[in-house]
């Protein structure tokens, strides 16, 4: 197939809209390792995970019509369709979200590659991994646990409020001023969606 | 409503709203543009932790079936409907000079196997167009149940909304006509603050004039004597050589505390070896020079450092020093310098370059300060380490 490896990812989009697989494939290239991570992530093994990748780029397929690039980046939307099959899966009890920060268990997650896959082109999701979890050091640990309660383990406000043991206000605010600082931390490392 | 709406943007971005909240919010930002840009910085915000996990590489068959799995809708679209298969002429032809030529029953089965199997597949294909339609159907029922709640959710919105625009109405009228009051004071507050005023500059007159007149009388002389002067340098150079003496003992203590922090330093040093595991404490006894002296070198034989504690030596003169002696091989090393106090008593934290147990003996001399490059002189202690 060809490869369109200099497109931008709404070029690429127009493309798969108009049946074009081998523009598909250049996302998959580009996007699996972050949808892999996000979805291993949220239900904390591998089987489920890479079904929700194999789901997530078909919706990708099949809905590429209904991507408007004026609602939002490629990426945001992506990463939305693999948030919502991962949610989908775990609230069937078909698999269980990792601890927030267990990350004795996520490393070794993520010490556990396919030998036969090839990382060369993930590069830049890693470096972007890099920023994004420098921001999130930043974070005090009780917002920084609110906002990973809420976006990797899918946990309603009145979930968390109830696991943390707190009232519902202060998961809002919580929750707030989180959003708020990583913002500044992601704008501080100059981070570009 | 709007405080409670805009508190839930961040569960909003962090995609964990139900969908009425959702709905409430959507239609919120809707008719609010300043919100709409919150909301949004929001989510784009939230997106970007989609990147805080670490990527990995999902396994190769995952990609295999994802794009079979394309290429075989791809293969179905271009197999379409459309464009139902065609017999070619020549085959009618062969079968009417089939039929001319006498095997008509042949040939009629021929045909109605043909029509029969052509009917199949058109019915397979309509069946599947079918079930196309009918997933079609299902999802725009679907999406219209979801509109309706979404309009019954905005319908509910309506009404908390308009009584909100009723009341904020009348909040303005209020407000409008407190202004209308303010206005009617403001009038009378005028008048008297250009009264005040003008009372201001009349006192403003009256104190320059105040001024003049006391610039006019004749100013007192200085009354400081020169005895005073002098008295006051004399204390001040008293207090200055108090001062002195006071800096001068402080340096002292400060000298002495120094020391003390040294000692201290060093004790805990000797502590911290004497309590290590695996140690081990080799004796040095006192030569016929200074019979009653003895001591302990105190280490693990696998490391390069130990501590010397001695007793029984006279405190030596200034310029003296006592010398401590390491032998390797059959030569002496110098591995330190140390004095003892009035009881006799001396510590030396002792550094080697090698493990002390590859060293055979030691011993302490008397040497004067600066002999670095002198030979030794007679040892007043000695000891063997195989004892």
């Amino acid at each position: 197939m060809m490869r369109h490896t200099q497109l931008n990812n709404e070029q690429l989009m127009r493309r798969v809209a108009n049946g074009d697989a081998a523009a598909l494939e250049t996302l998959y290239e580009q996007y699996a390792p972050a949808v892999m991570g996000l979805a291993l992530k949220m239900l904390g093994d591998r089987p489920s995970a890479e079904e929700v990748v194999q789901e997530t780029f078909w919706r990708v397929w099949r809905n590429a019509e209904s991507f408007c690039e004026q609602q939002g980046a490629f990426s945001n939307w992506l990463f939305g369709i693999t948030r919502n099959l991962s949610i989908d899966i775990w609230r069937r009890g078909k698999a269980r979200p990792q601890p927030i920060f267990d990350n004795e268990a996520e490393q070794q997650l993520e010490n556990n590659p396919d030998p036969r896959a090839d990382v060369s082109e993930s590069a830049w999701t890693t470096i972007k991994h890099i920023q994004v979890r420098q921001a999130l050091n930043v974070l005090p640990p009780a917002q920084r646990e609110v906002v990973e309660m809420a976006f990797f383990g899918g946990l309603t406000r009145q979930e968390i409020a109830e696991k943390m043991g707190v009232p519902l206000g202060t998961v809002h605010t919580r929750a707030r001023l989180g959003l708020q600082k990583l913002r500044e931390a992601l704008e501080a490392q100059g981070f570009e969606e | 409503m709007t405080e409670h709406l805009e508190e839930l943007f961040p569960f909003y971005a962090l995609g964990v709203l139900s969908a009425e909240e959702k709905a409430g919010i959507e239609a919120y930002v809707a008719v609010n543009p300043a919100a709409q840009a919150q909301l949004t910085e929001a989510c784009q915000t939230a997106a970007a932790l989609s990147y805080g996990v670490k990527p990995v590489m999902p396994s190769a068959q995952v990609k295999t079936a994802v794009l079979d799995r394309i290429n075989a809708e791809v293969r179905r679209s271009a197999l379409s409907p459309a464009a139902p298969p065609v017999a070619a002429p020549g085959f009618f032809e062969r079968l009417w000079r089939s039929l001319q030529g006498g095997a008509v029953l042949p040939a009629l089965a021929g045909l109605s196997l043909l029509v029969a199997l052509f009917a199949g597949g058109w019915a397979i294909l309509l069946n599947n167009q079918m079930a196309q339609l009918r997933q079609q159907n299902l999802a725009l029922g679907q999406q219209i149940t979801q509109q309706n709640e979404t309009l019954a959710a905005l319908s509910e919105q309506l009404t908390p909304l308009q009584a909100e625009n009723r009341q904020l109405k009348s909040d303005l009228a209020a407000q409008n006509e407190a202004l209308a009051a303010l206005n009617e004071a403001v009038t009378p507050l005028q008048t008297e603050n250009i009264g005040l005023k003008q009372e201001l500059a009349a006192q403003a007159e009256q104190l320059a004039a105040l001024q003049g007149q006391v610039t006019a009388q004749p100013q007192p002389e200085n009354t400081v004597s020169a005895e005073t002067v002098a008295a006051l340098e004399a204390e001040l150079a008293a207090q200055r050589e108090q001062l002195a003496t006071l800096n001068g003992q402080v340096a002292q203590l400060q000298a002495v505390n120094n020391n003390l922090g040294q000692e201290l330093s060093t004790q805990r040093a000797v502590m911290a070896e004497v309590t290590s595991p695996d140690v081990q404490a080799m004796k040095i006894s006192g030569t016929e020079i200074i019979p009653q002296a003895h001591g302990q070198l105190i280490a693990n034989p696998g490391e390069e450092k130990a501590v010397l504690i001695v007793s029984g030596l006279p405190p030596l003169e200034p310029g003296l020093i006592y010398q401590f002696w390491l032998v390797q091989d059959g030569q002496l090393r110098r591995a330190g310098e140390f004095t003892v106090d009035e009881s006799g008593l001396g510590l030396l934290q002792v550094i080697t370059e090698t493990p002390i147990g590859a060293y055979e003996a030691m011993g302490i001399s008397i040497e004067p300060t600066n002999s670095a490059d002198q030979p030794p002189n007679e040892m007043i202690m000695l000891g063997n380490f195989s004892s």
